[in-house]
């Protein structure tokens, strides 16, 4: 789905646990999910814990966002 | 011979985008295109159906009921839609159009897309698609294409060999027994190979042309995110009836209720346990995040629907058709990027 | 240098044990003590099996060819130390076969269980078999219901085959009739001179996922290893047999009669190639890395033995397709032609893409089939082995049946073994 976005121009930051599966797809901008269950969350933080969390994995998001790319890049999020 | 020709706003040189929500008109005239095409069958007498991008995509079952009855009042000799070379929404609504009206009257259709327009996939396999050059500028070939098969198909014939009427094959995979195990055939295939032959495939691996990468947010303060989800996030009463896998349908909803009330949403997805998201939606929809972005100013505007699908065994064709129509969606919208998550 | 010789079976039948002029005459009673001269083997129902009898073997396991070496053990590291195999005399029977039926303990479920595909020796099924036009000798073991333990029972069952591959075979040692095939080892092969024929390889992935989803090379499953290589004369003589009950499967036949090798050292024969060393590969690797690491390892062996061409075979589910297309995406950048066998995985109608992984340098690939399409078979006169009434395919295994194309045991065979293939429409 995330190409058919990508193919009309749109820059699209896309989270998932599978990145091979989606380099293999051609999305060109892979933020590495936190896993298949919960990919932008972390239910071992406490509430507050994990929405700052979840804000440095989104700050990668716009990062990856805000980056020219050539090909599928993988941005990981660190911490 | 007798054709009823379906056009969109701009075919018919009604107008562009502007007019993309007129409705269905019949005239009793060849237009455009359809001027080209009755040239082409030597003379032919021609009732032109015309039709808004927006307002067929968003009607399709009246507009398909429409369509249906004209044509069993005119009894043509076939129906041709389009072609629609790569054009979304376009493409869409003639290659729908071409897989149910043959069914409803009894009278053959045929349309055209190019290679890379997401309906191919979709309707191959019920619709009679000539394959078709990426814009109008192949328009004349086209038809040429497409003239030389409607006769074809108003004498009622089967078209054994698609590929070599111009056609894409229902691209369907069809097993058989043959004389030769496959490792023989493997070993042919490659002594072939290595002296230079050419050998072909007996399954050919898609062409993913790649798109170009899509251009950076030049201003991120200024720029408006939609989020799109795959897990399947949905209000509890699930209103529009998304299915838990094998997606045909996307959906969207206010992110504003899914801030204020996350507790009213939940996932669908059959593919993975939805405990943990269930939980906190936001693990899956980051919405409460970006949401303070927004209001920090570091991202100009957060689109206030979000969109949803439920990626389980989706196969490619819908994933490719949903994602055009949402892509579609989102430029009408005026959003500027995407955060997706997919599961 | 390996002499295979090979006895032609054209005939079947229970009767006192003995091979001549082509008859195969098996002494049941013999044969099922030999089974059961095992305390994890409750018990064994052993018979034969005509093509064209409307007789269905369920829930099977492995398939065996009849096979004897003359001096030393015919499956290294299971009847004999694990000595290096692929020299001396090995005398099979073509034309027969040893097919297992039997339950195995399911532990927790899930992926580990053992499939319960079956053959139909007439009919609709038999069509699309690569083993129903065999003469079979059906064993149906029945193990000690109390073994829970997965890999105790399958060991059972293997060493039960392995016992009647070799004692049935050993019956064909002293006849006449036998063809000689010879398989040379790599260095008995001259030295590649320019211009000779093109140097060819096999990349030949296998499986390993615990017990009930392994492969074995010389008696030790192959859980980690490395890519390696190994003769063609070793893998025909019975150095690998299968652990592997998963969907997709190659039976120990297919490891001791390839028939991808059996063509390759056909062709050698007529001089059209040169057969190097066989590449062996752990496929069906489950991190990206894993595979990476697999595949460009597969790559470096390829170009060491200056491959010119190589055809790549699989085993096992999705993953090992991965596996397959990384290792020809390497090779094809090396500069080496490459030719894949898959099967696929088309959805019943076969209008869902093929194969869940692609790269598009593998412009050449054989089908083995869509295994999602459907099948519809007849009900059977007899049925060998035992239904529960809960399998996979249905409630009565052995009524009429509509089920996917991979309840027919190995009709998309991952070696090629089979007939099936399929088209576009």
């Amino acid at each position: 789905m995330a190409q058919e976005i990508e193919r009309a121009g749109i820059p699209t930051a896309v989270f998932t646990a599978l990145d091979t599966i989606a380099q293999s797809v051609g999305c060109y901008r892979i933020v590495r999910g936190a896993g298949v269950l919960h990919v932008t969350g972390n239910p071992a933080l406490t509430p507050p814990q994990e929405r700052a969390w979840r804000r440095r994995l989104i700050e990668r998001a716009l990062q990856a966002l805000q980056t020219p790319v050539e090909r599928p890049e993988v941005f990981a999020a660190g911490g | 011979m007798k054709i009823v020709h379906y056009l969109n706003q701009f075919f018919a040189g009604i107008g562009g985008e502007e007019k993309a929500d007129v409705g269905l008109e019949a005239r009793a005239e060849a237009i455009g295109p359809a001027r080209l095409l009755a040239q082409k069958l030597g003379g032919a007498s021609v009732v032109t159906v015309i039709c808004g991008d927006n307002y067929a995509a968003e009607h399709l079952d009246a507009v398909t009921d429409e369509l249906a009855r004209l044509v069993a009042a005119e009894q043509p000799d076939a129906v041709v839609l389009g072609p629609a070379f790569n054009a979304g929404r376009y493409g869409l609504v003639c290659a729908a159009l071409a897989a149910e009206l043959p069914a409803r009257t009894g009278v053959p259709a045929i349309t055209g897309l190019y290679e890379e327009n997401a309906a191919l996939e979709l309707y191959r396999s019920r619709a009679l698609i000539a394959r078709t050059g990426k814009s109008a500028a192949n328009m004349a070939a086209a038809m040429e294409t497409i003239a030389r098969l409607v006769p074809r198909l108003a004498a009622g014939e089967c078209i054994e060999d698609p590929a070599a009427a111009g056609l894409y094959g229902s691209g369907g995979r069809r097993n058989q027994v043959v004389e030769r195990p496959a490792a023989d055939r493997a070993v042919d295939m490659l002594l072939g190979l290595l002296a230079g032959e050419e050998v072909g495939t007996e399954l050919a691996v898609p062409e993913f042309e790649p798109i170009a990468p899509p251009a950076p947010v030049p201003n991120l303060g200024r720029a408006k995110v939609a989020l799109v989800t795959e897990g399947g996030l949905v209000p509890h009463d699930n209103p529009d009836g998304l299915t838990t896998g094998w997606s045909e349908r996307w959906a969207s909803y206010p992110v504003e209720e899914l801030v204020g009330h996350p507790e009213r949403f939940q996932a669908i997805h059959g593919g993975y346990d939805t405990e943990h998201v269930n939980r906190s939606p936001f693990r899956l929809v980051p919405a409460d995040v970006v949401r303070e972005m927004v209001a920090e100013g570091r991202i100009g505007e957060l689109h206030d629907r979000y969109y949803v699908t439920a990626g389980m065994a989706t196969p490619v064709r819908n994933a490719r058709a949903m994602g055009a129509q949402i892509a579609d969606e989102l430029k009408r919208q005026g959003v500027d990027a995407v955060i997706l998550t997919a599961t | 240098m390996l002499t295979r010789t090979t006895h032609p079976v054209r005939e079947v039948a229970a009767g006192a044990a003995g091979y001549r002029d082509g008859r195969l005459s098996l002494d049941l009673d013999a044969l099922t003590a030999l089974v059961t001269d095992d305390p994890r083997i409750a018990a064994a129902h052993l018979a034969v099996v005509q093509p064209g009898e409307r007789t269905r073997v369920l829930n099977v396991l492995d398939v065996f060819d009849a096979r004897k070496k003359e001096d030393g053990p015919t499956y290294p590291g299971f009847d004999g130390p694990p000595v290096a195999a692929g020299s001396g005399r090995t005398h099979v029977l073509d034309g027969f076969q040893i097919v297992a039926s039997g339950l195995l303990p399911t532990g927790e479920g899930g992926l580990m269980v053992a499939r319960q595909a079956f053959i139909d020796y007439w009919g609709e099924g038999a069509r699309w078999s690569p083993f129903a036009a065999t003469p079979t000798l059906a064993v149906d073991v029945r193990l000690d219901p109390a073994i829970q333990d997965k890999a105790v029972a399958d060991d059972a069952v293997r060493r039960a085959l392995i016992r009647l591959s070799t004692a049935i075979g050993a019956l064909a040692v002293d006849a006449a009739d036998g063809a000689d095939e010879q398989v040379p080892a790599s260095w008995e092969r001259p030295s590649a001179a320019a211009g000779g024929p093109p140097r060819v390889a096999y990349v030949y992935q296998i499986q390993s996922q615990g017990a009930l989803l392994e492969t074995f090379l010389y008696g030790a499953d192959i859980a980690f290893m490395y890519p390696t290589l190994i003769e063609a004369a070793e893998l025909l003589d019975g150095a690998m047999v299968s652990g592997n009950h998963g969907l997709q499967t190659n039976p120990t036949v297919h490891h001791t009669s390839n028939p991808v090798l059996r063509r390759l050292l056909a062709e050698e024969r007529a001089g059209r190639l040169t057969l190097l060393p066989v590449v062996l590969m752990e496929g069906h690797h489950k991190s990206t890395p894993a595979k990476q690491r697999s595949a460009a390892h597969a790559v470096q062996l390829l170009r060491a033995l200056r491959a010119e061409g190589a055809v790549f075979t699989q085993e096992g589910g999705g993953m090992s397709i991965v596996d397959q297309m990384l290792t020809i995406e390497g090779a094809t950048a090396a500069g080496i032609r490459c030719v894949g066998i898959t099967y696929e995985m088309a959805g019943e109608q076969g209008a869902d893409t093929p194969l869940i992984y692609y790269s598009s340098a593998a412009r050449h690939l054989v089908s083995t089939g869509n295994r999602e399409e459907r099948v519809t078979v007849d009900a059977a006169e007899r049925v060998v082995g035992l239904d529960t009434g809960e399998s996979t395919f249905g409630a009565n295994l052995g009524g009429p049946l509509t089920v996917p194309l991979y309840a027919l045991y190995c009709s998309t065979s991952q070696v090629g073994g089979t007939r099936v293939r399929a088209v576009a429409v």
